[in-house]
């Protein structure tokens, strides 16, 4: 195990080591996964109940619902990745330990970004059958739409999170400073779904996609190199 | 009487000048009527909204880079009077949409991210007050900025492409010199006006921080910390 | 207001959002600048030392 990591270029094999440990520590306290997924659930119900019985509606806006979804959990999740590390004191163990700030923002991003995508294709199975939506595209799209769409959730998302994490009243500025920024990757993600789930006849989802990576782009890099400014303060 | 003083009083006796031009004697825009001369005010206070929040992103960028409190008293003076003006220039357009299209709101590209763009500024504002030692609140308020400034192409060219259908409305070609003085000396009035403001406010912010801070004009480096506590 | 302005076109009595648009532009930029003043009348030079000396105890 530790003979693989040591062929790995430093920075990345520290990237990979905070991911194992962000991921263990979550997989150790599973029931709060499963705590996570039934709010998104009951997320879109709630929708359901919101809009009415109105099949046609709920089908053509699914798409919509199941990001909103997302959206809502991901606070509740991104809030905890630095929460546990705060009332431990270990944030600060972190931060001696030689490890690069820059390789534990990385690590918890993907963390982040991998239980998110986890989280959505969960609940893709419920909003399926509850909106009566159809997958019109292909799985393998949808898959590509979601990895972006979480990703993009995630990069500024672990930033804010770390930001925030030593504030009072983290709660509501974690959504705060997060959701206006989130608008153009929630505009992308939600309108490359709807149209992956009710038929693409304009072969519009490329141009969704490109934007979707974009913001990427944007955050992955500049986030990464504004974390330990973050982790300094 | 400082020059920002001066600045001020230039800029009002312009807006006063630049707004009469444009309510009493330039001509009546042929497709929008009286309803054309709002542009005086409206294209003038987004041009300047748009000046001042650009100025606290580079405020930002010198504060992270220096950590010295007049940048940060920088950003915090332009992202507030930034703030308001982006407010009342969405408050100017639904007051032109209205009798020009028939409604308050439109999921206009600018419209839209002038939206976004208020509520990113009055996150960053309201994350600075959260703050109250000196030294964190510069490094949130910078990295808050600059993360929020950086989304702004991008909700721009999304809400394009989201509603791609939407007509634009500049309409270069029936600007005519009439149109253009009252339009140059209130957009000037406006950029002098709001620059004094800034300056004003920056000045305020400045002592206020410095004093908040224990060792003014520090660089903002965590091992000065320590040195900051001995002192007391 | 301006009665003789008023034409017979499609946007008629649009003179009622003219007056708003001006008069929001000017009481809020009146009002920053007096704000921003009173502000920095209240944070003078004499109060802004007295209270870095208060702080540093």
């Amino acid at each position: 195990m530790s003979g693989a990591h040591h062929r790995l270029p430093g920075a990345l094999r520290q990237v990979v080591l905070v991911l194992k440990k962000d991921l263990l520590i979550e997989w150790r306290a599973r029931a709060r996964g499963f705590a996570l997924a039934s709010f998104a659930v009951t997320v879109l119900l709630l929708f359901s109940f919101a809009v009415g019985p109105n099949t046609e509606v709920l089908r053509t806006h699914a798409g919509a619902y199941l990001w909103l979804a997302v959206l809502l959990s991901s606070t509740l999740l991104l809030g905890q990745s630095f929460q546990i590390e705060v009332e431990a004191g270990a944030l600060e163990g972190l931060v001696l330990a030689p490890v690069e700030p820059a390789a534990l923002f990385y690590g918890k991003a993907l963390s982040n970004t991998l239980q998110l995508i986890g989280l959505a294709l969960v609940i893709t199975i419920p909003m399926l059958a509850l909106f009566d939506a159809g997958l019109a595209g292909s799985p393998a799209w949808y898959l590509v739409v979601v990895v972006l769409g979480t990703a993009g959730v995630s990069a500024p998302g672990t930033l804010y999170a770390g930001l925030t994490a030593r504030l009072d009243n983290r709660q509501l500025l974690l959504p705060l400073l997060l959701f206006p920024l989130l608008v153009p990757c929630l505009l992308a993600a939600v309108k490359a779904t709807t149209l992956l789930l009710t038929g693409d006849a304009m072969n519009q989802v490329p141009s969704w996609l490109k934007l979707l990576a974009a913001f990427n782009a944007l955050y992955w890099s500049v986030c990464g190199a504004l974390f330990p400014r973050v982790i300094d303060a | 009487m400082r020059w920002e003083h001066g600045l001020l009083a230039i800029g009002f006796v312009l807006l006063a000048i630049g707004h009469g031009m444009g309510l009493f004697m330039a001509p009546e825009e042929a497709m929008m009527r009286e309803a054309g001369r709002i542009l005086y005010a409206h294209v003038p206070t987004a041009w300047v909204a748009l000046v001042t929040l650009t100025l606290s992103f580079f405020a930002a960028v010198g504060a992270l880079w220096t950590g010295r409190y007049g940048w940060d008293a920088a950003v915090e003076a332009t992202a507030e009077t930034g703030v308001v003006l982006t407010a009342l220039l969405l408050f100017q357009g639904s007051m032109w949409a209205k009798p020009t299209w028939g409604y308050y709101w439109d999921w206009d590209p600018r419209l839209t991210t002038s939206a976004i763009l208020l509520v990113l500024f009055v996150g960053v504002l309201v994350v600075r007050r959260v703050v109250s030692d000196p030294e964190r609140r510069l490094t949130v308020t910078a990295i808050a900025t600059i993360v929020a400034f950086v989304d702004v192409p991008v909700v721009y060219f999304g809400v394009k492409w989201w509603r791609s259908l939407h007509q634009e409305w500049s309409s270069p070609q029936t600007v005519d010199s009439t149109m253009v003085m009252p339009l140059r000396i209130a957009a000037f009035a406006m950029l002098f006006i709001s620059l004094a403001i800034c300056v004003i406010r920056w000045r305020t912010i400045l002592a206020t921080v410095q004093a908040e801070a224990t060792a003014p004009d520090l660089p903002a480096l965590p091992a000065e910390l320590s040195l900051a506590e001995k002192e007391v | 207001m301006d009665e003789s302005q008023v034409g017979s076109g499609m946007v008629d009595g649009a003179w009622g959002y003219v007056i708003v648009v001006y008069a929001a532009t000017w009481v809020v930029v009146v009002g920053l600048a007096v704000r921003a003043l009173l502000a920095s009348r209240g944070s003078g030079p004499a109060s802004r030392t007295d209270g870095g000396v208060g702080g540093s105890t």
